[in-house]
């Protein structure tokens, strides 16, 4: 009963400081913003929020942290928009989504099948908002008991986890995990005042910057990539009938929507699980279950429920691992960890007891913003399909533009601008050779972090590697990590990962 | 001889080479001992990695089905690099609305067939965006024209 009284009160204060204007007013902007990168194709979430923070850096960090949030739910809700009407992803978290979503479409159901998409969302955003303001502070008040053996161990399997659920190779998300470990620890080092790696240039003491990556990494490599393949036209779907689904929609897409969320909240915890991988999850599930699994791929409802809760559900979850234990279990949530820095605050399991307003303001922001969407989205479905003919031609120098100045603008210095292209080129190159840029991004965020508490547990033990073994947390992380690895490379698992890679 | 050169011998070698330059430029790094690590500790040992790594990843490239490297087209790549690199070195000596037109009219080089005169009234209206947003709005330091008398 105190917990419930106690929850309460944390949520009433939320609620106090999400609905400011000025917060409410950011939330709107956020979920606007998503959707329309959501909905185009060709932009992510992940580059949208890199160029967004140098504008945060003028913002409270908890106004910062809600638009930023708003940018990527948004985005799931816009993706499945176009997912549903273009038969074209506009993010590979709707890629499933297509399949029936597309076919409901040209039956003439669009409507239904935008109005169920949009409502097993909120349905998984709702519980997921509450499943982060119970687990959230659960978590952190474990964490408070970590020292740093512990810490390197969480991150140690943070990043095993990253690589497992990283696509395609998995020594090569390793290897992408080590390079951004070691690019994470060019510049000055704090222990020693020594410089590592800078060459002499100036704009490397301080370490490289971890916007111009990001936006290099994701942002203009993947402009490079869609200019070279603009191949696509899926043909627009008309909205003919009533938006409203029907009663037997409903009954089909409800239990779909609960499974999509729990996968969704589940898999959105574990470090690399981000969005895509539970919608593919939740649909094979789903036309597992199904009694009749040849409806799937004809239009079958649970196909557009369960992956759209899913992704909505994994999107965030992310945050609890991100608030309580400050570690970033995927990209996007490394941009925030990089965004709450911009500030000042230092992410970790204190995050929550010393800033109270951040946690729960944002929590409740984020229910505010799913009701949002629904409410926003469904009547302006007729403007996202008018953006959808938008050539391309005219805004992807628009998007550079924006890259370059935000990217100026957070050291004012020309030298990050060129970091900015050097990471771009880099992206284009790794992705060309099938490494993924994701988990160099979380070895970059974590780097710093790692080398820090690998330092003062070593020194500690006095070089005594067992200090990991010896502490039960950091024993029992470090044996789930090592389980975790085996698991997938059992012939079976590795088999069936390589064959949904190919999907 | 192409059969050799596919996504995972690239890789392996590409990892090989960071690896290996990072050891070579960090041999003058104070490596330390596990209870008092220097500041090449951490950074070595992650270079290492990578040579091993990179070995690991190009002994998979002997496979015969190891994927092969898709083409990529020049073009949209340099395009790309260029355009920021354009906004990179103007902005400070010419300022944001002719950094913006030459990084506009550098990314327009990505797609062939584009008439440069179409570019100039898009970037003339993202010019006036980024003035209204970041110069006006946020008040960053940054002017819009060449500054005269070399200030």
């Amino acid at each position: 009963m105190d917990l419930l009284t106690a929850l309460l009160g944390n949520l009433a204060q939320g609620f106090v400081v999400a609905m400011t204007p000025v917060n409410l007013g950011l939330c709107l902007v956020g979920c606007l913003l998503g959707t329309l990168v959501g909905v185009l194709p060709g932009i992510g979430p992940t580059a949208t929020i890199a160029m967004l923070m140098p504008i945060t850096f003028y913002l409270e960090p908890t106004g910062a942290l809600i638009m930023l949030a708003g940018v990527f739910y948004g985005s799931q809700y816009g993706g499945s928009t176009t997912a549903i009407l273009v038969n074209l992803p506009g993010e590979s978290s709707s890629v499933v989504t297509c399949i029936d979503g597309h076919a409901m479409a040209r039956q003439g159901r669009a409507g239904a099948a935008l109005a169920i998409a949009a409502l097993a969302s909120l349905f998984a955003g709702t519980v997921t908002t509450l499943a982060i303001a119970i687990g959230g502070p659960a978590i952190a008040s474990v964490a408070l008991l970590f020292q740093s053996p512990d810490y390197v161990a969480v991150m140690v399997l943070g990043l095993v986890a990253a690589i497992v659920l990283a696509h395609g190779s998995l020594v090569k998300a390793m290897a992408m995990i080590v390079l951004g470990v070691f690019v994470g620890l060019i510049g000055t080092d704090v222990t020693t005042g020594e410089q590592r790696f800078t060459f002499g240039i100036d704009d490397l003491f301080d370490g490289v910057g971890f916007v111009p990556v990001a936006m290099g990494l994701f942002g203009l490599s993947e402009i490079m990539l869609n200019l070279e393949s603009r191949a696509q036209d899926g043909g627009l779907a008309r909205l003919r009938d009533r938006l409203w689904p029907s009663r037997d929609d409903f009954r089909r897409a409800t239990p779909a929507t609960v499974r999509g969320t729990l996968l969704g909240i589940v898999m959105g915890i574990l470090p690399g699980g981000g969005s895509t991988i539970p919608s593919f999850a939740s649909y094979s599930m789903e036309k597992k279950l199904a009694r009749d699994p040849l409806r799937f791929g004809q239009g079958a409802v649970e196909g557009v429920a369960g992956p759209e809760a899913a992704n909505n559900a994994g999107a965030q979850a992310g945050f609890i691992p991100m608030l309580a234990l400050g570690i970033p279990p995927n990209a996007i949530m490394a941009l925030l960890v990089g965004a709450l820095m911009i500030h000042g605050i230092q992410p970790g399991p204190q995050i929550i007891a010393r800033q109270p307003e951040l946690f729960w303001g944002l929590v409740v922001s984020m229910w505010i913003g799913n009701l949002m969407l629904v409410v926003l989205n469904l009547p302006l479905i007729g403007l996202w399909v008018r953006l959808l003919q938008m050539p391309y031609r005219y805004l992807y120098p628009a998007i550079i533009v924006f890259c370059c100045v935000g990217v100026y603008s957070l050291r004012n210095s020309m030298m990050e601008v060129v970091f900015m292209a050097v990471a771009g080129v880099a992206g284009y190159v790794l992705r060309k050779l099938g490494c993924e840029p994701a988990p160099l991004l979380l070895g970059l965020i974590l780097g710093p972090m790692l080398e820090e508490n690998f330092r003062r547990s070593l020194s500690v033990s006095g070089g005594d590697y067992m200090i990991f073994l010896q502490r039960p947390i950091s024993a029992t992380l470090l044996a789930a990590a090592v389980l975790l690895l085996a698991f997938v490379l059992l012939p079976g698992v590795r088999h069936q990962r390589e064959r949904l890679r190919d999907d | 001889m192409s059969r050799w050169l596919n996504q995972d011998t690239l890789a392996g070698a590409l990892f090989l080479a960071i690896g290996a330059g990072g050891l070579v430029a960090g041999r003058s790094l104070n490596v330390g001992t596990a209870d008092a690590m220097g500041e090449g500790y951490v950074p070595l040992a992650a270079c290492w990695l990578m040579v091993g790594l990179g070995l690991l990843i190009a002994a998979g490239g002997v496979r015969a089905s190891a994927p092969a490297v898709e083409p990529g087209r020049l073009r949209p790549l340099l395009a790309v690099t260029a355009a920021v690199l354009a906004f990179a070195f103007a902005l400070e000596p010419l300022g944001v609305v002719i950094a913006i037109f030459a990084s506009a009219l550098c990314a327009a080089r990505a797609v062939p067939g584009v008439a440069l005169r179409s570019v100039l009234l898009p970037a003339a209206v993202l010019s006036l965006a980024v003035l209204a947003i970041f110069v006006w709005g946020l008040g960053l330091p940054l002017h819009a024209l060449p500054r005269l008398g070399g200030g």
